[in-house]
């Protein structure tokens, strides 16, 4: 009885930990998403019921903030996994210098956001930017990148993907390094192509690895706003840049609109937990090792 | 005897507890006020020289000064977490809600009454509030939206006179044509006149009254940006990019863009002038006063950013607390914060040329034949709302990523919504009577 009882009692300081700072902030926010909640005081926060949503659903900021968040997780996602993937692959292949190389692929995965994202709103600047000097130099038309409202969340997005590309880099390594070499001979004996082999082999056994990779990916995604607040004018042009995360910064911090705010996160919780589900299942690994 | 002696000895004892209890409670309680403001230097530097100099009349009255960022936010969640300090310094566009809020502590009539501050005062320190009672006192403060922050080495490299105040739209835009500069393929690399800066939707607000246009209806308590007056406003700022040619939304927004010398002129709050001197003093700037867009009329200003002192209604040293105010308020306590940052006081009998030909603050001595033409835009209630919706609308005609109709409706829309849910929250809350 003591042993059966034992493992739990040492699990009460952090189960606790997470009810006061986890569990219970998220329970209040849903109770807060209902309410015009008056920061000042209190006592002056109605209950609205799901107003908040019906004008969020109507809001367009919201609605830009929504598709905007939903194409930076997608592109995030669907081109940094397969780009970190290929650069792991052909790091592998490499006989000799694959450390080095990987030192400098992961060097701005080490480096701050915040300082990255002031570097490259000077590369991107239309007058004087670097970007825009090559593309003079190629003989291609300058681009407004941040300034154009068409082009503002692309261009920060490319940037995640550059910055993001050595994290999930090392972790497809690891993962690679893990694959006990046999499969691949064998594979070979058999008569399989390079392609072959690593589609039909490789891939399905870094299934675990690629759904550590692709969920952290997209929560980070979702997540972004660092980026958006040092990149941007105040997620400008216009609303042209934002997404889900600065708008309840916006909404909730710089307005005070704090039940506003907290029913937009709402949204975004059940984005988050939806994709990650639907995820877990679709890239659900078949094969172990 | 020894009933005498415990009777004797009993008494010792009370006069040596008395006479060691006696000087404590005799002595003034020593009390230490905390006191928020905002984090430019000017201001903190302003606090502390009064501080001084009332804790020299006060001496059991010791005020700590500190600096927030992002005051505004920080001091609601103080509000909302119960551990306010003493005093802060509300911006007039949330004085509303913390009056209404019951946040502050209403001045008792022998601190200052609403008559002595309609007697003293500038009309928008009592428009702030508009209730029977003051709740803030103001501090020396420019006026946001007073004019253009010139780069002195690029007017003078034009050959251009650095004028106290531009006449005409015309002559401004003169000089922003000769002030801007182009590379070779006809690019924008310095713009003569940028006006791409958060607070600046005042500006606007001024070209529309300045016409005669009434973007509020007071007998309603409604927005209406789709006036044609508002179009040629919200126009001419467009066409500083399109017809003009003296911006480009290529360049930085007006803040950075002077800074990194990329823009010759600016609309800009005035307060940029002290501000940039203290962190780009290889930088040389001056202040013009901005012109009417109606030729020949008289400019309208702004003053919807007041900065104000007030005290936490929930303070334990409110007595304190309201002594201060008292001092703050006099034409002595006035003249020392003003020497640390420049700006117009709150009181009406500084407003004088001699107290403006220290070189610090000359850049305001042309203001001052405009004060009686300032105006007080609100309080609507969820006003940075307002001007954050009016800001990126801009932003985005700008950006030709809305047209200008389209952006005045979404203007209208978005101001009525945000004074709707405030009036949602505080039903009582006094509807603003605008003086066009």
């Amino acid at each position: 009885m003591r042993s059966r009882s034992f493992p739990f009692l040492i699990l009460v300081p952090i189960a606790c930990w997470y009810v006061v700072f986890l569990v219970w902030p998220v329970i209040n926010s849903f109770r807060t998403s209902f309410y015009e909640w008056n920061v000042i005081d209190p006592s002056f926060s109605p209950f609205i019921g799901l107003r908040n949503y019906i004008e969020l659903l109507n809001d367009h900021v919201f609605i830009k903030s929504f598709w905007n968040t939903i194409i930076y997780v997608f592109l995030k996602t669907a081109i940094g996994v397969p780009l970190s993937l290929a650069v792991a692959v052909l790091l592998m292949r490499l006989k000799r210098g694959r450390d080095l190389h990987l030192f400098f692929i992961f060097l701005p995965a080490v480096c701050a956001v915040a300082a990255m994202s002031v570097l490259f709103r000077w590369l991107y600047q239309p007058t004087f930017g670097l970007f825009n000097t090559i593309l003079k130099m190629l003989g291609l038309p300058p681009q407004g990148f941040l300034s154009d409202p068409a082009q503002a969340i692309y261009a920060i997005v490319a940037t995640d993907i550059w910055q993001g590309l050595g994290y999930g880099t090392v972790i497809f390594l690891a993962g690679l390094m893990d694959i006990p070499v046999d499969f691949e001979e064998a594979a070979k004996i058999d008569g399989a192509t390079g392609w072959q082999s690593f589609f039909k082999v490789t891939l399905p056994l870094l299934g675990n690895v690629t759904l550590f990779v692709v969920v952290t990916t997209l929560i980070g995604a979702f997540q972004v706003f660092d980026r958006i607040a040092v990149m941007t004018n105040q997620g400008g042009p216009g609303t042209s840049s934002y997404v889900i995360a600065y708008f309840i910064y916006r909404y909730g911090i710089f307005h005070m609109r704090v039940g506003y705010a907290t029913a937009a996160a709402v949204i975004m919780f059940f984005m988050i937990i939806g994709l990650t589900l639907l995820q877990m299942r679709a890239l659900k690994p078949r094969w172990r090792y | 005897m020894k009933r005498h002696a415990i009777l004797w000895g009993s008494l010792l004892c009370v006069i040596l507890l008395a006479g060691l209890i006696w000087p404590v409670a005799a002595a003034p309680k020593k009390v230490t006020l905390t006191l928020w403001c905002h984090q430019l230097v000017l201001h903190k530097n302003g606090f502390e020289r009064v501080a001084k100099v009332f804790t020299e009349k006060h001496p059991n009255i010791t005020i700590k000064v500190q600096p927030q960022a992002d005051i505004a936010t920080q001091m609601k969640a103080a509000l909302a977490a119960k551990s306010a300090p003493d005093m802060f310094t509300p911006r007039a566009e949330d004085m509303l809600e913390l009056v209404l809020g019951r946040a502050i502590e209403p001045f008792p009539a022998d601190v200052l009454s609403v008559e002595e501050l309609k007697a003293k005062h500038w009309p928008e320190y009592y428009l702030q509030s508009p209730f029977d009672k003051v709740y803030a006192v103001g501090i020396p403060d420019p006026i946001g939206d007073a004019g253009l922050v010139v780069n002195v080495d690029f007017l003078k490299e034009a050959g251009l006179a650095i004028p106290e105040e531009f006449e005409s739209l015309d002559q401004m835009l003169d000089y922003a044509k000769k002030l801007t500069k182009t590379d070779a393929s006809g690019k924008l690399i310095r713009a003569g006149l940028s006006c791409r800066e958060y607070n600046n939707s005042v500006f606007a607000w001024d070209f529309i009254a300045e016409q005669g246009g009434k973007f509020y209806d007071n007998a309603t308590g409604k927005f209406d940006f789709t006036i044609p007056e508002s179009r040629k406003a919200i126009e001419f700022f467009y066409d500083l990019h399109y017809k003009y040619k003296v911006d480009s939304v290529d360049l930085p927004d007006s803040y950075d863009a002077v800074s990194q010398k990329v823009a010759a002129m600016a609309f800009m709050w005035a307060e940029y002038i002290p501000f940039a001197k203290t962190i780009y003093p290889d930088l040389n700037f001056a202040f013009v006063v901005k012109p009417s867009f109606v030729k020949g009329r008289q400019p309208i200003f702004t003053h919807v950013d007041t900065w104000n002192l007030a005290v936490w209604a929930g303070s334990k040293h409110k007595a304190e607390a309201l002594e201060f105010i008292k001092f703050l308020k006099t034409k002595e306590a006035q003249m020392l914060f003003l020497e640390e940052n420049p700006g117009i006081s709150p009181l009406r009998e500084l407003a004088k040329p001699e107290y403006y030909k220290n070189p610090e603050r000359s850049f305001l001595m042309p203001l001052l034949k405009h004060l009686p033409n300032m105006r007080f835009w609100g309080p609507f209630g969820n006003d940075s709302m307002i001007k954050d919706s009016f800001y990126r609308t801009m932003d985005a005609i700008e950006h030709k990523s809305l047209g200008l109709d389209e952006g005045l409706a979404k203007m209208t829309k978005d101001a009525n919504e945000a004074v709707a849910r405030f009036r949602d929250r505080y039903p009582n809350a006094p509807k603003p009577k605008l003086q066009w």
